[in-house]
Order: structure tokens, then C-alpha cells, then sequence
């Protein structure tokens, strides 16, 4: 398979949104301590920023899949 | 007519006994005696017109043709099981009964079962088709699977040229440009459109990570979307590896690709809304969450601060105050974050800047930001000069670190 490969990069969102969820319940709780509060915020700060950052800056791509002489190739379709 | 005129009528009339005089449901009673008398069931050959679903599931439509058309019904029963749906334009045959509906005066067919016209081979292939899948269980709704939340991957099984494939990626880049698209184009309609279809999904598992695979095709009449009533193709689609979104056509299209497939969708449009999530609902989450961690830390900073001012005690070991000062580095990133994305998240945008500008009144770094010095002996600050004493050790926290003193003298103001 041809093609970039940097699906790898893209955020897992589920993921991340469920972490950040735990992390919410996790300060609500109030249980923890101030320093293990403040871990979580900056953790969860951390998420927000990145997940927020992939979101607003997500370009579409689109790739066609093609039989080519070594078998499937992707090649780059231009947005329409 | 009035009585006085009936009256004149009757009196010069020709014959003592008169013309009987009918009422118009009497008329029409004799007429549904007559109309029900012929020959029944019929079948009639015509083209739909002016279909329409009551609300009670009903479907009246007008069945005609260059010269004449008649009033048709279609009871509910009998219209939830049509294999094939009715559409205006269609060439069909219905096997009715003639009856006459005295509210409109008018006669109409009691249609029980209908077969598009012309097309009845294939109608009757659709037939078996469906039989067989749904003896191995193929169409059973426990098959169904549910669609990736969140596709990194979408495989896009369409012809270049058609319609679908515009509508689909521009929904997807609208709601969730994430995704990459993979398309796999292949013929949607003509004699090789089933093996071509079915090549065109092969191929896509061949490549692999897909987390989902939309099958599109725009309108068209049904022999145009026949190829999505191929056997081969509603097994590639069952076998698939990843769930299927199908949208074949119109609303009313069916076909056994969407039968089959995890997902049927009206249209390809609502296909790429099925299958990916809104961008923007996403981030009101996110930041709906990042506010809520501010409120909370806020709230712990604002105790903390409480608890100083009121008992001059207890606060603020070096490791702690470096803490604070990390995660106000946070929220100031997260600030910039923020406003990048103003317009869209405006309300979440000024609770966590309120809530930013709350922590900032709040955090003891405040104190420290204006020039002043926050002084700590053992664990505790140093509210009064009753609190040292000459040769005490002291750590002085400034903004930009601490130090650490011995007490030389103390006087008190």
C-alpha cells in the first residue's frame, strides 16, 4: 500500500473524550488531593487543548484507491 | 325546487304516479351494485400518478393512461408489504377490485397486490432474492452493526462521475473533515455494475483499516439501481468486515444492497451524516468539559485561599506553589485556545473566561505577579512578626522563585 500513513497521528477521539469525561467526574468527586487535582486539571487542560486543536484544523482528504502495476495504490484526490 | 313548484310538477305530470325521484346516495347506492357486480378481480395496467401516504398509512394514488385514469387505493396492510415501493412515474399492474365510493361519486380500485410492469422478471428475481437471504438469516436486524463513533477511515464505494459522490464529501468535509476518504470507484448501474461493485468493496478490504464503508448511488428509475438487487453484492456486503452504510437511490428505493447492508440510508447524503459525528458538536463537548475542570480547580484554589486568609495558616509548600504556577500556565494556553474558536463557542468561551479571570483573582500567584513576597516558615505563612523570631529559618516565595532567609530582628508596627 502506497500513500501517507499518518492516520497514526490522528487523534483518537473517543478515547480522548472519555478521558476527559473521567477526568471532569474526577475533580466533581473532590476526593482527591489538591495535588492530584491539579495534575488532573493540567492533564485535562492538555486534552482539551490538542483535541480542540485537531478539530479546528482538520482538512479533508480524499484518495482514490487504483490498481497499479505493484498492486493497490492510493493516489490523492483534490477536493471538489 | 321549491315546494309549490314540486307540487305544480306533480299535479300537471303525465302519469298519476310521476317520475321517481331519486337522492343522490340512492344513485349511488344502485351504481356500487352495478360497479361491484362486474367481473372481480381485475387486473389493470396503468402509470402512477398523484401517490400519496395518508397519515394512517393508507396509499391513494390515480392509475392511468392516455385516455382515461381511475381513483386507486391502496390499504395499509397491503401497502407495508410491497417489495417493491410505488413512486410516481411507475408502470405498474394491480390485481383490485372495483368498487364505487359514493363520497366522491366516483368509482375506485381496491388494490390488493401490484407488480411494476415490464419489469416483472426482475421483480420476480428481487423476489427470491430476498427469500434467500432472509433463509440464511442475512436480513436478520440481530446482524446489524453499529457504526464507528468516531471513523478514522471511510471507505466510499461510488461511481466518479455520478451525483453521490459530491453529496457524500461534502457532508463529510462539512461534519467531520477528519476522516480520511478512501473511494473505490466502480460502475453503479449497466450489466457489469454487480461484479463492479463487488470488485470495488474487495478492493477496499484488501487495503484494510477501513472503519467503515458507504456504498452510495444517486436517484434513478429502478431499472437504473438494479445492480443493488444483485445476490453477489448483498453477500459481499453481509461479509463484509466492517459495517455497511447503503443508500441507493430515494427514500422510497428499495433495494436489497440496503436490506442487507448494516445501515440503510435515504440518501447518500444522509449516508456520510449516519456515519460521522458533527465537528462542531464535538468541540462544545470538549470545551464544555475544559470548562467544567476550571470551575472545579477554581473552586479548590478559592478554599484553599479561604482557608489562608482566615486562619493566616496552612498554605503553600514551594512544590505546591510551582504546581499552581504550571497549571496557570495551562489555563493561559487554554485561553489562546479558547479564543481562537470565539464565534463557534461563544457561551463556553466567556464561562471559561470568567472562570479563568475568577482563578486569577483567586490563586496566591496573583499576589506574587503584583511584586509581593509570600513568606513561610516551616508550613505555614507568616501573617504576623508574632509568628518569628531572630535566627528562625524563613522562605521567601517570589514570582519567579523562592528564598531562603534567616530572621535577623523583628519589629512589630
Amino acid at each position: 500500500m502506497s500513500g501517507d500513513t499518518d492516520e497514526t497521528t490522528v487523534t483518537d477521539f473517543e478515547a480522548d473524550l472519555a478521558a476527559l469525561e473521567a477526568k471532569v467526574e474526577a475533580l466533581q468527586r473532590g476526593t482527591v488531593t489538591l495535588d492530584a487535582a491539579l495534575r488532573t486539571f493540567e492533564e485535562g487542560v492538555a486534552l482539551y487543548r490538542r483535541c480542540s486543536a485537531a478539530l479546528r484544523t482538520a482538512e479533508q482528504r480524499v484518495a482514490k484507491l487504483v490498481e497499479g502495476q505493484d498492486g493497490l495504490e492510493e493516489v490523492p484526490l483534490a477536493a471538489d | 325546487m321549491s315546494f309549490r313548484t314540486a307540487a305544480a310538477l306533480a299535479i300537471e305530470g303525465p302519469a298519476p304516479e310521476g317520475p321517481h325521484v331519486l337522492t343522490v346516495s340512492e344513485l349511488c347506492a344502485r351504481l356500487r351494485e352495478v360497479v361491484r357486480g362486474q367481473p372481480q378481480p381485475v387486473l389493470v395496467r396503468g402509470e402512477v400518478r398523484d401517490l400519496s401516504r395518508a397519515p394512517s398509512g393508507h396509499a391513494y394514488f390515480t392509475l392511468r393512461d392516455e385516455g382515461a385514469q381511475l381513483a386507486c387505493v391502496l390499504f395499509r396492510a397491503d401497502a407495508d408489504g410491497l417489495a417493491s415501493p410505488l413512486r410516481d412515474g411507475l408502470s405498474i399492474v394491480v390485481h383490485a377490485n372495483l368498487d364505487f365510493y359514493p363520497g366522491r361519486g366516483q368509482p375506485q380500485l381496491l388494490v390488493r397486490t401490484l407488480r411494476p410492469h415490464g419489469i416483472g422478471e426482475l421483480w420476480l428475481a428481487f423476489e427470491a432474492t430476498r427469500a434467500a437471504l432472509a433463509r440464511e438469516g442475512l436480513l436478520d436486524p440481530a446482524r446489524k452493526r453499529a457504526l464507528p463513533r468516531f471513523p478514522r477511515r471511510i471507505g466510499l464505494v461510488t461511481s466518479e462521475a455520478g451525483a453521490a459522490i459530491h453529496d457524500v464529501l461534502h457532508v463529510l468535509r462539512r461534519r467531520y473533515p477528519l476522516a480520511r476518504v478512501l473511494l473505490s470507484p466502480a460502475a453503479v448501474q449497466g450489466d457489469g455494475a454487480p461484479v463492479s461493485l463487488v470488485e470495488a468493496i474487495e478492493r477496499l478490504h484488501a487495503c484494510g483499516g477501513m472503519d467503515v464503508i458507504l456504498l452510495a448511488r444517486g436517484g434513478g428509475s429502478a431499472e437504473d439501481l438494479w445492480a443493488f438487487n444483485d445476490e453477489t453484492l448483498a453477500r459481499a456486503i453481509a461479509a463484509s468486515r466492517v459495517p455497511v452504510v447503503a443508500a441507493v437511490g430515494h427514500e422510497t428505493d428499495v433495494t436489497i444492497a440496503g436490506l442487507v447492508a448494516d445501515v440503510r440510508a435515504p440518501t447518500p447524503s444522509a449516508a456520510a451524516e449516519l456515519a460521522v459525528p458533527d465537528v462542531a458538536e464535538l468541540e462544545r463537548r470538549f470545551a464544555s468539559h475544559a470548562s467544567t475542570l476550571v470551575r472545579e480547580i477554581a473552586a479548590r484554589l478559592r478554599d484553599l485561599q479561604q482557608r489562608t486568609d482566615v486562619r493566616g495558616a496552612a498554605l503553600v509548600p514551594a512544590t505546591l506553589t510551582a504546581r499552581i504556577a504550571g497549571s496557570r500556565h495551562g489555563l493561559h494556553a487554554a485561553r489562546a485556545g479558547l479564543l481562537a474558536v470565539r464565534q463557534r463557542l461563544q457561551r463556553h468561551r466567556q464561562a471559561l473566561e470568567s472562570a479563568l479571570a475568577r482563578l486569577d483573582a483567586l490563586s496566591p500567584l496573583a499576589t506574587l505577579r503584583r511584586g509581593f513576597a509570600i513568606a513561610v516558615r516551616g508550613e505555614r505563612v507568616v501573617a504576623s512578626v508574632a509568628g518569628v523570631a531572630a535566627g528562625d529559618p524563613l522562605l521567601v516565595l517570589l514570582q519567579d522563585g523562592d528564598v531562603e532567609c534567616r530572621v535577623t530582628r523583628t519589629k512589630r508596627r
